[in-house]
């Protein structure tokens, strides 16, 4: 890792570690000897000890850990020890006799990524271990994520998110994302699973196992994952087959993220049509449709892309099918399908924030609000080329303060999600059944006590 | 170019001072001095010209892009920065390269046919099980600690290409691309940031162009467009007389050549702009050489390791004309055997 003494150039550092190593072994001795087999410099369980198990999923599995015996250098003040999340990816083929097979593309991606970018609001990379024929990757530990909150808030009583950590979530995750897009990164894969909350009230996405890079694509991006996205967070560009598909479809998925944080429920949660045996990706009709449901009918008028997109027949094959009308959930949002003409009736999207705000029973001087409303509106836009950016998503006037001094009127949210709430959230569960990190490894389980809508994609990753 | 060059590992831990190589070099010299004196090698710059060609043997069979023979040939410089060559299986190791930068360069291929491939191509040298690549792998990243994405000279060559004043042609672009691909071979990876190599290629072939008929030199491809999907990588290497042509060219333009007054007196003024463009300026003897040598001033280029990057590339082009691959394929299969890095 880059931060490994610091004011020393890497060279130094070399020249330094081939010293030492050199001398230790005494004259004569090579410092490895030759060939072509790989040793490991740093062993996973001689630095860390591992207190239990977090989760799983297709790429292997999380782990919580401590250090063994953190350096004290001074310079942190913390006394207890620091807690870690290790990701193991696991190699593709398991079984006693464990083989190299090659690193995954998404552990290579997520190796990559990590190791480059660094934001308060990503995920920060501790280290990375290569050992047992498996890749460790230590990251800070995050007590929450936003799926265990949103969960936690649907336990009884069931209450909304305050409106003022929904706010401060969004902003940090918009703020993260802004980042990554500035860097040319997609991330593809957010979900609330994926955007981590530290205990101080932080917001961390995670998981860049889906995400790459968007400046210099050699090869189109379909071509590489035909899928991307867990189905309920993906976006009508990507549903109707786009080839060139921008970073807009994360500013969809943010979208999906706001509307759960208020609803404590996926807002267009469809039915996952599975991949036949051609391996040809089926038109998601099922998941299509709950969009529609909410805000009507895409029309080429706003999204003039529409008619070109290769799933567009489709789409119009819906309609069709269901008698011309889509069917609504919101008594007006049949209205959508002419909302242009429309102007004074609510939309389909408008009935269901109202609806959402009056279960929630969000007093009104602490309520997301119209301003709320606005912002949804925009990300959830029909055409990619007109939905909000990142940019523009964290100037939108949701994020104006409207308190007291010193920020009144500035864009401004607060940098802690928990900031003036009592709500105490239940810590990360971790099972200490299986604290074995090694190279035996046991079949997923799926993430701890948790309703888990990670399952979905479980094709998509190689 | 992208603004996260500036704050990538690339640009933090990947760049190296002369010296520094040179002292992890003398080290790994005295590491391995018994290997290195019995099984010697050609020189460094015609290893990785043979290495190249491999890569692109390899990339024959493959689906692939040179931007991702590009990031192998960086993989294999940051690797040998550690590692002795009489170390390591080359042809293994370069199958790896492959493989992990077709990952990285986001056209990956599957590990079973990388070695499939690479077996029809070097049955001697590569063993029939994917997991020894996979092995290799981990070496690879784990030398690199983990830090795999690379920065390349072409899409500064692109932006320059964008820009109206410098107005390069199609036969400019073409050889500076050819000349970006040749400085692979060389430690300019390791030394300079990707736009001050581009800048160095765009200059070299803006000079050398007029000069190059005399050579019997064929545009290596025409169509700027082309080079960027193309499937080889053009070269200027191992012709006889590219480089002595290069650098009677460069003398002719009477700068940047390091026995040259001007160039002297311009790493002396390096923080002076204007002496310095009036200098070049007056050196400059065609109009488009005073656009290029505007555009140098105004973009504030290093003109010290401007010129230091213009002498690696001639002296490579000058190695280069010796290269035999039968002498380096006959060395490199010695050492494998004899170190038995071939089981």
């Amino acid at each position: 890792m880059s931060r490994l003494v610091a004011g020393l150039s890497m060279a130094q550092q070399y020249q330094k570690r081939g010293h030492v190593t050199f001398d230790s072994l005494g004259n004569g001795l090579e410092r490895r000897q030759p060939g072509n087999s790989y040793t490991s410099k740093t062993r996973i369980n001689q630095k860390y000890h591992i207190v239990g198990f977090i989760s799983s999923g297709t790429y292997g599995r999380v782990y919580k850990a401590v250090e063994r015996n953190p350096k004290t250098d001074g310079t942190s003040p913390t006394t207890g020890k620091e807690l870690y999340a290790i990701k193991k990816f696991k190699p593709e083929k398991e079984g006693d006799n464990i083989q190299y097979t090659g690193l995954s593309q998404s552990a290579i991606r997520e190796m990559s990524l990590c190791t480059e970018l660094t934001h308060p609001n990503l995920i920060h990379l501790v280290e990375i271990i290569l050992e047992d024929k498996c890749v460790f990757m230590v990251f800070e530990y995050c007590e929450h994520d936003l799926l265990q909150i949103i969960h936690h808030h649907t336990q009884p009583p069931r209450r909304a998110i305050p409106a003022s950590m929904i706010k401060s979530i969004l902003f940090q995750l918009l703020n993260g994302l802004h980042y990554l897009h500035q860097n040319w990164v997609m991330h593809r894969d957010l979900k609330p699973a994926n955007i981590m909350v530290t205990s101080s009230g932080a917001v961390r996405i995670g998981d860049l196992g889906l995400a790459r890079r968007f400046d210099k694509p050699l090869a189109s991006l379909y071509s590489g994952d035909k899928v991307v996205v867990t189905i309920w967070y993906r976006s009508p560009d990507l549903l109707l087959g786009a080839r060139h598909y921008t970073a807009s479809i994360d500013l969809w998925a943010v979208g999906c993220i706001f509307a759960e944080l208020l609803s404590l429920r996926p807002i267009f949660k469809g039915e996952e049509t599975k991949m036949d045996s051609k391996k040809t990706v089926p038109f998601q009709r099922n998941q299509m449709s709950k969009i529609v449901e909410i805000l009507g009918m895409p029309e080429r008028e706003e999204w003039p892309g529409l008619t070109n997109m290769p799933e567009f027949q489709q789409l119009q094959q819906l309609i069709i099918s269901r008698g011309g009308i889509p069917p609504s959930l919101y008594p007006t949002s049949q209205s959508a399908l002419h909302r242009q003409q429309n102007q004074n009736q609510p939309t389909g999207l408008e009935t269901w924030y109202s609806h959402q705000l009056r279960a929630g029973q969000y007093p009104a001087e602490k309520s997301p609000g119209k301003l709320g409303f606005d912002l949804l509106n925009k990300l959830f836009e029909y055409d990619p080329d007109k939905r909000l950016t990142a940019a523009q998503a964290l100037e939108h006037e949701y994020f104006r303060c409207t308190d007291d001094e010193p920020h009144n009127g500035e864009i401004w949210v607060p940098s802690n999600c928990f900031e003036g709430l009592s709500e105490t959230y239940p810590h990360r569960r971790v099972s200490t059944e299986t604290n074995d990190i090694g190279t035996s490894s046991l079949p997923g389980t799926k993430r701890g006590g948790l309703p888990d809508d990670s399952l979905a994609p479980a094709a998509k990753r190689r | 170019m992208a603004a996260n060059y500036w704050t990538s590992t690339q640009k933090q831990n990947w760049l190296f001072e002369t010296y520094e190589i040179a002292d992890l070099r003398e080290e790994i010299g005295r590491q391995h001095m018994k290997a290195i004196e019995q099984y010697p090698l050609p020189d460094r710059r015609l290893m990785f010209v043979f290495m190249k060609d491999r890569l692109m043997q390899l990339g024959k069979r493959l689906q692939f892009r040179q931007q991702c023979v590009a990031t192998a040939l960086v993989y294999l410089h940051r690797y040998f920065l550690f590692n002795a060559m009489q170390n390591v299986n080359i042809y293994l190791l370069t199958a790896t390269a492959f493989y992990l930068a077709s990952k990285t360069e986001e056209c990956p291929h599957h590990i079973r046919l990388v070695v499939s491939e690479a077996r029809q191509l070097w049955p001697e040298y590569i063993p029939n099980d994917p997991s020894r690549l996979g092995e290799m792998e981990f070496c690879l990243i784990s030398e690199m600690h983990s830090q795999l994405i690379v920065w390349h000279p072409y899409r500064s060559l692109t932006t320059l290409k964008e820009n109206q004043k410098l107005a390069l042609t199609n036969e400019e672009l073409s050889l500076a691309w050819s000349i970006i691909n040749d400085s692979f071979m060389t430690d300019l990876p390791l030394i300079h940031p990707p736009y001050l190599i581009a800048i160095t290629a765009m200059f070299l072939a803006v000079i050398f162009v007029p000069s190059k008929s005399s050579l019997d030199l064929k545009s290596p491809v025409i169509d700027y467009q082309s080079m960027l999907d193309a499937t080889r990588m053009s070269s200027l290497g191992g012709r006889v007389g590219v480089s002595n042509s290069i650098a009677s060219a460069l003398n002719g333009s009477t700068m940047l050549h390091p026995s040259h007054d001007v160039s002297k007196q311009l790493s002396q003024q390096q923080n002076n702009a204007s002496i310095k463009a009036r200098t070049l300026v007056a050196a400059a003897n065609s109009e488009k050489m005073q656009h290029i040598i505007e555009f140098l001033v105004e973009s504030d280029i290093d003109v010290k390791a401007m010129i230091d990057a213009t002498q690696d590339i001639i002296s490579l082009y000058e190695m280069w004309e010796q290269y035999n691959e039968k002498t380096a394929k006959e060395a490199v299969g010695r050492c494998i055997r004899g170190q038995h890095l071939d089981t």
